[in-house]
């Protein structure tokens, strides 16, 4: 046991030293309870007095005033000066300044301005910008800014892009609320990302100005900074600048994708024609949710010309939702065309073509892929031409159910896709589908399967072969 | 020889108890180091600047607040009422009746003068959907309530979060009371991270027991008339505040309460909405969030805040704050075993190797331990075989540990939020960091030990009943 007389004695110790942490928090939170108590009251007190002299010196009638309300005013402007020379005082003061500011408008709140700068505050402001501590130069910004001291815009600027995150994004808000030039050299000089929440204050600051002139914010929209582009787009949205339109093509092909997103936005909102072009040839290198934005752009501003795009999409697009919403766009810009099976049966018929010759194609009826049991009962309409040519454009469902229809009609010609669907496929159960469709062909060795033949021989090999 | 094996045996018992006290109270100084740093840092920004100017902005997101109602008859109106007064544009507040016994309905139908609705498309399957219904005043135009057949709370959530088209969306407790300002804070932590996608936000709960509250808002903060209550007050602040801030500030926070939980629609319609098989359903959707951020390798992280954006009312009875405690009890075990793939799993990060282990060692084993921990004593007592003066030293150590930390919680809630400063309050809140050990901790244990016996031996229990005061009572 005695190698825990030395454990026990850790212990105590450890205990009398937790004891003595609990004590010391204890006197803390004692003594900081008496402070906080001591200065509400102290402050209170103070408060009142300051808001009486504000109040005289805001609405003080210099014009109708005697000579002797005149002497009593410069009195108490110096009192008050000599007061504020205690930092606790002014910080009061200043509180008790940027809390009135929000209640007084007009005349009353210039007066208050100018006061504050009567008052010397503002260099005092100014003074704390060059402190070390991050809290203290970002309350003074903030309080220049709400001051509106435009002469601080210089200084400011310099802690744009500043890598204290509280500080730089109290600049950026500071000079574009002090001067009208600000957004621009903001946007112009801006590293650093932004995220949305200063984006979204950003934009009210400029809404909330009377008369601003605004600069045209497609010349950010080709900027490096990503976030710089964001704004530039959401900027361009809030202030309605349709004149961007021209300028969205290179924002709907950018490598992110939030951004993409934004400018098939304002391509809907401002019905930009000129992307129109941009948007068909990307459209079939895009993702699915973007050729959804793609399409609900051509549903709002389509027209006949875009017609035979739209056919296109119809008859090349494999998903469902797709599908419809192109129906839907070629109803409303060509309603007299022929009419097609909107369900989700979808013909199929041109892409696994792609290269071939009309004779080739023959009068061949369209391969339907379809929800159901379907599938494997149409094996008979594909003449020889093997179903399994849009095999990798299916989703799981739909594979299975051409390997039903290839496992009906028994094709010769089917079997070399069937070795590249062992090959390529990665779903157990669907792999293992056409293993057994392969050896109900009588092919069992199948070890050759897995070794790397390219994709576009076996297509070639298996249409020489027809 | 037995006497040999039995020094053996102790030995080697004491040596583990201790190594395992000692690594829970190291972590904890590691988290209260943590959380000093976060909670500092935090402080001084939200001392600058306002949030005012966004709430009422057009570009503002979308929300909405999905309140789970069963049974709720006393007090629906006052809470539904409080939630339509919040001080953002751009939300709206989906009740979910889930199947009530009792007036819960009608008393909102009347008061709200509410007309049915067409049906939803589900994402996820639920109970029946017996009705949607609207508000034909324009004034309660957010006001939204899905009238459904009774499934829990997580069915009821699912079935809300399947309504609502809006970006966030926040699922909480019905009876809890928001600050008026919660949603422009929320959507700040949303919005805050320009590199990381913030996929769900979460904050302190505060007790609202002896509050002065007035329209639904808190409008002064009082401390809880009942013991019990302050127990729990002082317990939340300890793990709500100093704990959760902690993790928090690691990004490593497994939990988001219940009552009080925002997330990003589209992350929880993909990882399939709430589970409706655990009692744990909060803290298990969050085990599948980060799952599934982790395994799609998509870079996010979840905001914790500090500031007391939601008030909610803490059993006063013992009996109901077992049950209380023996569910959540029964959660973490569902949560633990449905993801015990992230138990020291490099793959997961610092979830799979701190935060999944420290919550199974800590918050599940831990009550297991000291209850058996105390029979162990009892029986070594009985047989003469007790090192008393390691017992003692050992129990002073963590007595003393445990004081100094909750000492440590409210110096720190002083210091930032200065809620409860009155001297009457403070000694209170000392008295209950003595007492509490002795006290109320025995009866965390008890739930715990409970939950995990029901669970192993597959005892049928479900959310059980919580009798609320209602605030008005407060």
């Amino acid at each position: 046991m005695e190698q825990f007389t030395m454990g026990t004695e850790v212990l105590y110790g450890f205990a009398k030293v937790f004891g003595a942490t609990t004590l010391c928090y204890l006197v803390f939170v004692f003594l900081y309870r008496t402070r906080i108590v001591r200065r509400k009251k102290q402050s209170a007190a103070k408060k009142e007095e300051i808001s009486q002299w504000i109040g005289e010196l805001l609405f003080f009638d210099f014009g109708e005033a005697s000579n002797r309300e005149k002497e009593a005013y410069l009195l108490k402007k110096t009192q008050l000066r000599e007061w504020i020379a205690v930092k606790e005082n002014r910080e009061l003061l200043v509180a008790q300044m940027l809390r009135l500011r929000l209640d007084v408008a007009g005349e009353a709140k210039n007066t208050l301005i100018t006061l504050y700068k009567d008052l010397n505050l503002h260099l005092y402001a100014v003074q704390n910008l060059k402190s070390w501590r991050w809290e203290i130069v970002s309350a003074a910004i903030l309080e220049l800014t709400q001051m509106h001291m435009a002469e601080a815009y210089i200084p400011i600027r310099g802690f744009l892009n500043d890598k204290r995150k509280v500080v730089r994004e109290q600049a950026e808000i500071a000079i574009i609320s002090l001067k009208e030039e600000g957004i621009a050299h903001y946007l112009d000089t801006v590293k650093t990302e932004i995220s949305e929440w200063q984006q979204l204050k950003i934009i009210e600051i400029l809404k909330s100005r009377n008369q601003f002139n605004m600069p045209n914010f497609e010349k950010w929209f080709s900027a490096h900074n990503s976030g710089t582009i964001m704004l530039a787009l959401r900027l361009a949205e809030a202030f309605g600048q349709s004149g961007v339109s021209s300028h969205l093509s290179d924002v709907i092909v950018h490598k992110q994708k939030e951004i993409r997103e934004l400018g098939y936005s304002l391509v809907q909102k401002f019905g930009a024609e000129e992307v129109k072009p941009t948007m068909k040839l990307y459209y079939w290198k895009c993702s699915g949710d973007e050729r959804l934005n793609i399409l609900q752009a051509f549903y709002s501003m389509g027209n006949h010309e875009d017609v035979g795009f739209m056919e296109e999409v119809y008859h090349r697009e494999t998903s469902e939702t797709h599908l419809d919403l192109a129906n839907k766009i070629l109803d409303k810009l060509a309603p007299n065309r022929a009419k097609k099976d909107t369900n989700p049966i979808r013909e199929a018929h041109d892409r696994p073509f792609e290269g071939m010759s009309t004779e080739e194609k023959g009068d061949r009826p369209p391969i339907k892929l379809v929800q159901g049991d379907t599938m494997s009962k149409m094996g008979e309409g594909t003449h020889g031409l093997s179903i399994l040519n849009t095999y990798f454009d299916q989703d799981n469902f739909n594979r299975m159910l051409l390997l039903d229809a290839v496992s009906k009609t028994k094709d010769k010609e089917d079997i070399s896709l069937l070795r590249l669907v062992v090959a390529k496929e990665t779903n157990l159960a669907i792999k293992i589908k056409a293993l057994e469709i392969l050896r109900s062909f009588g092919i069992n060795e199948l070890e050759d399967v897995s070794k790397t033949v390219p994709l576009h021989d076996l297509i070639k090999e298996s249409r020489a072969t027809r | 020889m037995y006497n040999n094996l039995y020094d053996i045996l102790n030995n080697y018992l004491n040596l583990v108890f201790l190594v395992f006290t000692l690594t829970l109270l190291l972590s904890f100084l590691v988290m209260a180091l943590i959380f000093t740093r976060v909670s500092f840092h935090h402080n001084k920004v939200s001392q600058i600047g306002s949030i005012s100017k966004v709430m009422n902005s057009n570009m503002a997101p979308s929300i909405s607040i999905i309140a789970p109602a069963y049974n709720e008859e006393a007090t629906i109106i006052e809470n539904i009422k409080s939630l339509l007064s919040l001080r953002y544009d751009n939300y709206e507040v989906i009740v979910v009746n889930d199947g009530s016994r009792d007036g819960t309905l009608d008393k909102i139908m009347t008061s709200f003068e509410l007309v049915k609705e067409e049906g939803i498309p589900a994402q996820f399957p639920g109970k029946r959907i017996r009705g949607i219904y609207k508000s034909e005043d324009k004034q309660l135009d957010r006001l939204v309530v899905i009238d459904k057949v009774n499934g829990g709370k997580s069915d009821a959530l699912n079935a809300g979060i399947n309504y609502s088209r809006n970006r966030f969306v926040g699922c909480i407790d019905v009876d809890c009371l928001l600050n008026p300002d919660a949603l422009s804070h929320v959507v700040r932590a949303f919005y805050q991270e320009p590199k990381k996608k913030v996929v769900a936000v979460g904050s302190v709960i505060r007790v609202a027991n002896s509050c002065k509250i007035s329209e639904g808002v808190v409008e002064q903060v009082r401390l809880p008339k009942n013991w019990l209550a302050k127990y729990q007050l002082l317990e939340y602040t300890r793990s709500f505040l100093l704990g959760r801030m902690a993790w928090g500030g690691i990004d490593g926070l497994l939990i988001i309460s219940g009552a009080f939980g925002f997330f990003e629609r589209e992350v929880l319609v993909e990882v399939g909405g709430y589970d409706t098989g655990t009692v744990g359903e909060d803290m298990e959707v969050i085990f599948k969030i980060r799952r599934h951020m982790t395994e799609k390798k998509i870079p996010y992280t979840l905001s914790y805040l500090p500031e007391p954006l939601c008030y909610t009312e803490v059993p006063e009875d013992a009996k109901i704050l077992i049950n209380q405690r023996d569910r959540w009890s029964r959660g973490n075990i569902e949560t633990l075993k449905k993801h015990k793939v992230m138990f020291f799993n490099p793959r997961y990060g610092r979830l799979g190797m701190l935060s999944y282990p420290y919550w199974f060692f800590y918050e599940w084993l831990a009550p297991l331990l000291e209850f058996f921990g105390l029979f162990t004593i009892l029986a070594f007592w009985y047989a003469g075989l007790i090192n008393w003066q390691f017992f003692v030293a050992l129990t002073l150590m963590v007595y003393m540990f445990a004081v100094m930390f909750s000492i440590y919680a409210i110096s720190w809630d002083l210091y930032t939020y200065r809620q409860y400063t009155s001297k009457r309050d403070f000694f209170s809140l000392v008295t209950c960091a003595l007492t509490e050990p002795f006290l109320f901790h025995p009866l965390v244990v008890y739930s715990a030990v409970r939950g995990n016996f029901k669970k192993i031996f597959k005892q049928k229990s479900g959310w059980g009943t919580i009798t609320r005061k209602g605030f008005s009572n407060s």
